[in-house]
């Protein structure tokens, strides 16, 4: 892909190069919440 | 979890209940960071950025819809689009109008919400999503609240906005989103599966 393009919105911008990053990307992430992996005392076992 | 937003790319992110789906969209519009990995905009980490410097690239870079719309009941449809620049010295009330004109609510600028039927409700908050030209749009369950036929037409307006060189994210339940998408994953506690 190169060049310029009607948007959807319909401004022209800029194609970018195919080897530009991604816009986003999540690299090996995890997410653990303070308290959420540890059983409650009252849980069964 | 790694994951790539591409370019011009809808993926829709399918889970039940409690995989994930709203913490993985969270990471990847900047709302909370992860405990480990990275979260990249255009290539550079953003765990570095100061709560202010989250804020503008956010406003700059990523576009939300959410099921339930988010539109604010006083305010016009136009003025509900151009709210995210109330900030901005530029008026893009003009942009506003064309935005909402090709969702197809060129006669519906002056509405308010409770005068629009939910799938022109959907349609006001894309048009709002575009305001800023993002290069993501992070969508949580878009069809959600929306007939199977309403849900078709916005999807193909997501469909038309990735086209335009917009990476979309949908979150959903919603078969119906991965059959419109380029690409679905599945989540299931908290692990990506294609």
């Amino acid at each position: 892909m190169s060049g310029d393009h009607e948007a959807a919105d319909g401004t022209a911008h800029a194609t970018a190069p195919d080897d530009d990053p991604p816009p986003l990307r999540l690299d090996g992430v995890t997410k653990q919440y303070e308290g959420a992996a540890a059983p409650s005392p009252h849980s069964p076992t | 979890m790694s994951f790539t937003v591409e370019r011009g790319e809808v993926t829709a992110v399918m889970g039940p209940s409690g995989s994930g789906k709203s913490t993985m969209l969270n990471m990847l519009g900047l709302l909370d960071d992860p405990t480990t990995g990275s979260v990249e905009l255009l290539g550079e980490p953003v765990a570095d950025l100061s709560a202010a410097e989250r804020t503008d690239v956010r406003r700059e870079r990523v576009g939300f819809v959410f099921q339930d719309f988010h539109l604010i009941p006083t305010l016009s449809a136009v003025e509900n689009v151009r709210l995210p620049t109330r900030f901005l010295d530029a008026d893009y009330t003009d942009r506003a109008a064309d935005l909402l004109t090709r969702v197809g609510l060129g006669d519906r600028l002056r509405h308010t919400p409770d005068e629009l039927s939910g799938g022109q409700k959907q349609r006001v908050a894309i048009a709002r999503s575009l305001i800023n030209k993002p290069d993501v749009l992070l969508a949580d369950e878009p069809t959600g609240n929306l007939d199977r036929d309403t849900g078709e037409a916005v999807l193909d307006e997501i469909n038309t906005i990735a086209d335009g060189g917009v990476g979309v994210v949908a979150v959903t339940h919603d078969e119906l989103v991965g059959e419109y998408a380029d690409r679905t994953v599945e989540l299931i506690d908290g692990v990506l599966h294609d």
